[in-house]
């Protein structure tokens, strides 16, 4: 993803080092006595107990970590006074403030510069509750001869939630020194006298990871990129059961977002992991028996059926400030009629998703279809290329699809007609797919690199045709606006000239077309995909 | 950075107590909040229970030989922080004097902040100085306390003529009343008749009240000891009227 390179934390390092109040904290032992700590500090240090009080801590991150794959991590605390939000980068507090309510959303921020900051990590990803942890807090201030404060100290008890076991766990009980700016040689007394006490650990800031690890969970155990681990000589059926297994373990973590609609991505990677699924059948042919092929392909193809129209409505919806923006400001506000419209489509789309999803027929695919990925294989398979070692399958694939590209792409010149882009978009796809499933089989960088040449090119024809169909779609939806008399003649007007926007940019995507292909089938990157894939040339070692 | 300066050019009407609690209330509401105690007498810092102490003095900080972010503190209260006075600060015209252009000097004095606060108060001493000018051109708003007496009144007349000469640009001057005792017949009286004449009188007035007095005592904001009070209350809606200004001030430009 394009932002992974732009650090959020470069983004803010202002803000963090100017915060110096940056906690230090400490973990107890299990069996630790507090009390007596307590009278024991309380005779070097001036302190004074405040009221204890009890945070509900929850930590919040989309369902395939962004925050935390970028160092970060977001909680919110409820308490008596209220909600509070904070936004730790590299385990410090770099933002924290109240808040009214709990934002789902990136848009739900109104704090502007967290959410500039959020925007290109979240996207249109919810964030969803991660971790949840209890805790009653003991309050200490440490106050100067003008009983000013110049340091506070707090004393946490934490249990973690299990939500899906309806269950608690105590974690160890922390402490945690909260410095006030400006005062630091109080910290340094405090944190010298903390870390010097018998028992009593460093711990980091950010508790997610023991919380995680309390319910047997970790950090980043959803992520949409496949992460398959082959052996070159590995049984090409073991390998595609492999490959496979990743790809249900994909689809059924999507399945309860997508059903609660969630967010959009949901129903996305659940799509792609159906698409993956198709491909991979259709592709790696003759290493399971045909009868295979055929009892699932077709029932496979029906959930990709199923769950279409509702992504692409949810394409439109997440287009639709898009939409707005290409039209002149003065009719920009005319097209919201056209998002009631959309959103009322895709709500009645995805209830009879669900309904579909609801089916015998879905449970009994996805039973039928585990139990043959996790059945053990026959010594002396009936396939052909069941025993075949699947770096030579993969490499004879992929260089055969990689062949076909270019003679499908070369083909096309600038009357020839849209299919043909279609046709040669699906071969890109299953290319893709192919070079996915085998990454691991390749030296890294270079099929990285090649996967970006490709990638070039998958834009280019994705555009082309997504621009084509939603320019079509739009033509529909304003016929039966029209006819239903539903909405003002303005929006019809505003999705008129959204229509010839969007086919003014298919005509620029298409005419792109030619230099897109001549980059990706240029000489030197063709020597490229020869020597990864070509078995006739001969492979140096990976 | 919205920068909002308590300034008359009369001494004893309420400024320092206008921008602790103006400030905290702020902080309150989740802004991150930053007082500068630009009065040598350091009345801000001591209702925060700060030193009016600054590390090097005036001289090194206009000088920026000290980077301001090392000499802020953190109040009792969250999000609120404090810049505390110093008195060398007696001689900040002076220094401002031998700067090249004492404006663009305070500017860059305060950039390394200005991120990171959403409101700036710049508590100012009495009086028109050099010190003053700067403010005034550097602030969005001047949140200006008024006795309603007479006197005030010309005061009043007196700072506004001297913004006009300035030349301000966006500058929102917010007169308030300050000090109200309606049992005073004058009081009553120019409370009744300076709105007409003065149409950006801020429509929230402060009473003279025995717990704003007292903050002296307490050592904290009014509004963190007596929240619910009446003066704590004058404040509030005082503090909510002047962020609508600001609003309004920036929907325009
Ligand atoms: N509304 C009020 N009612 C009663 N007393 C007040 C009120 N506002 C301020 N005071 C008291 O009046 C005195 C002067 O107030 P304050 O310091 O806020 O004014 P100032 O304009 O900042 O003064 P200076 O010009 O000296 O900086 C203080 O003792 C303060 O406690
Ligand atoms: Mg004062």
């Amino acid at each position: 993803m394009g932002w992974a390179n732009c650090s959020l934390f470069e983004m803010h390092i202002n803000r963090v080092s100017s915060v110096s109040t940056d906690p230090l904290n400490f973990e107890c032992p299990a069996d630790f006595e507090i009390e007596p700590f307590i009278k024991e500090l309380k005779k070097k240090f001036p302190l004074q107990e405040e009221s204890e009080t009890s945070i509900h801590r929850t930590y919040c991150d989309t369902f395939d970590w962004r925050l935390y794959a970028q160092g970060g991590t977001l909680d919110i605390e409820s308490s008596d006074s209220g909600l509070r939000l904070n936004w730790r980068q590299e385990g410090a507090i770099s933002d924290t403030r109240r808040i009214d309510r709990p934002p789902r959303f990136v848009w739900d921020f109104s704090a502007v510069a967290l959410r500039s900051r959020l925007e290109p990590v979240l996207e249109m990803r919810a964030l969803l509750p991660q971790a949840e942890i209890e805790c009653r807090c003991r309050r200490f201030k440490w106050l100067n001869r003008d009983r000013k404060t110049i340091l506070r100290l707090y004393i946490e008890r934490n249990r973690v939630l299990d939500p899906d076991k309806g269950q608690s766990y105590e974690l160890n009980s922390r402490i945690r020194v909260l410095p006030v700016k400006g005062y630091h040689k109080p910290v340094q007394r405090m944190a010298k006298a903390l870390a010097n006490h018998p028992g009593l650990t460093p711990a980091s800031e950010c508790q997610l990871s023991a919380a995680l690890s309390a319910i047997g969970r970790r950090p980043l155990d959803y992520s949409s990129k496949l992460a398959i681990r082959l052996e070159p000589q590995m049984r090409s059926d073991v390998a595609g059961q492999i490959i496979l297994r990743h790809l249900l373990a994909a689809l059924k973590a999507n399945e309860a977002g997508l059903r609660a609609d969630l967010d959009s991505e949901f129903l996305h990677d659940f799509r792609v992991a159906v698409r993956r699924t198709r491909s991979a059948l259709g592709q790696l042919k003759g290493i399971f028996p045909p009868e295979v092929v055929d009892r699932f392909a077709p029932r496979f193809a029906w959930l990709g059926r199923i769950t279409g129209p509702t992504r692409d409505l949810d394409v439109y919806l997440l287009n639709f400030d898009d939409y707005k923006a290409s039209l002149p400001v003065s009719i920009r506000d005319d097209l919201d009629p056209l998002y009631d419209f959309l959103k009322a489509r895709q709500k009645q789309a995805h209830q009879e998703m669900v309904k579909a999803l609801d089916s015998p027929d879905y449970r009994q695919l996805i039973d039928e279809w585990s139990d043959f990925l996790l059945a053990p294989l026959p010594e002396k398979p009936s396939a052909p290329n069941a025993l075949v070692p699947i770096q030579a399958l993969a490499d004879r694939r992929i260089w055969r699809i990689y062949l076909r590209i270019l003679k499908q792409g070369r083909a096309i010149g600038a009357g020839t007609p849209a299919e043909a882009l279609h046709e040669l978009r699906k071969q890109c796809k299953k290319l893709r797919y192919l070079m996915e499933f085998f990454q691991s089989l390749y030296p890294k960088d270079r099929i990285k690199r090649l996967i970006k040449i490709l990638k070039g090119l998958q834009d280019n024809l994705g555009d082309h045709q997504d621009l084509e169909v939603q320019e079509q779609t739009l033509k529909a939806f304003s016929r039966e606006m029209m006819e239903s008399r539903s909405v003002p003649s303005e929006t019809l007007l505003a999705m008129g000239l959204l229509v010839q926007d969007l086919d003014r940019r298919r005509r620029r995507a298409r005419g792109e077309f030619a230099d897109r292909f001549a980059d990706f089938a240029s000489a030197d990157h063709q020597a490229s995909f020869r020597a990864l894939f070509d078995s006739r040339q001969h492979r140096e070692e990976p | 950075m919205r920068i909002l300066a308590t300034y008359s050019i009369k001494g004893g009407v309420g400024k320092t107590a206008a921008a602790v609690n103006l400030a905290y209330l702020a902080a309150l509401d989740g802004a991150q909040t930053l007082v500068w105690d630009l009065d040598p007498q350091g009345a801000a810092s001591f209702y925060f229970r700060i030193k009016p102490k600054v590390k090097g003095g005036g001289r090194k900080l206009i000088h920026r030989d000290r980077p301001i972010d090392d000499l802020i503190k953190g109040t009792d209260y969250d999000r609120l922080d404090l810049l505390p006075s110093d008195f060398s600060f007696r001689h900040l015209d002076l220094v401002l004097d031998q700067t090249k252009k004492p404006t663009r000097q305070m500017l860059s004095v305060l950039k390394p902040v200005a991120d990171e606060y959403d409101y700036l108060f710049l508590d100012c001493p009495p009086n028109i100085s050099l010190l003053s000018e700067c403010v005034i051109e550097i602030a969005d708003a001047i949140v200006s306390p008024v006795i309603p007496t007479t006197l005030s009144i010309r005061t009043l007349d007196q700072l506004t003529r001297f913004i006009e000469k300035n030349d301000c640009g966006n500058l929102e001057m917010m007169p308030f009343f300050s000090m109200v005792d309606r049992r005073k017949n004058l009081h009553r009286e120019v409370i009744e008749t300076l709105p007409e004449h003065c149409p950006n009188l801020l429509s929230a007035l402060i009473p003279y009240a025995s717990d704003i007095e007292r903050m002296g005592i307490e050592r904290a904001p009014l509004c963190s000891y007596s929240g619910k009070s009446r003066s704590a209350k004058a404040y509030r809606l005082l503090w909510d009227e002047i962020k609508r200004r600001l609003n309004d001030s920036r929907a325009v430009c």
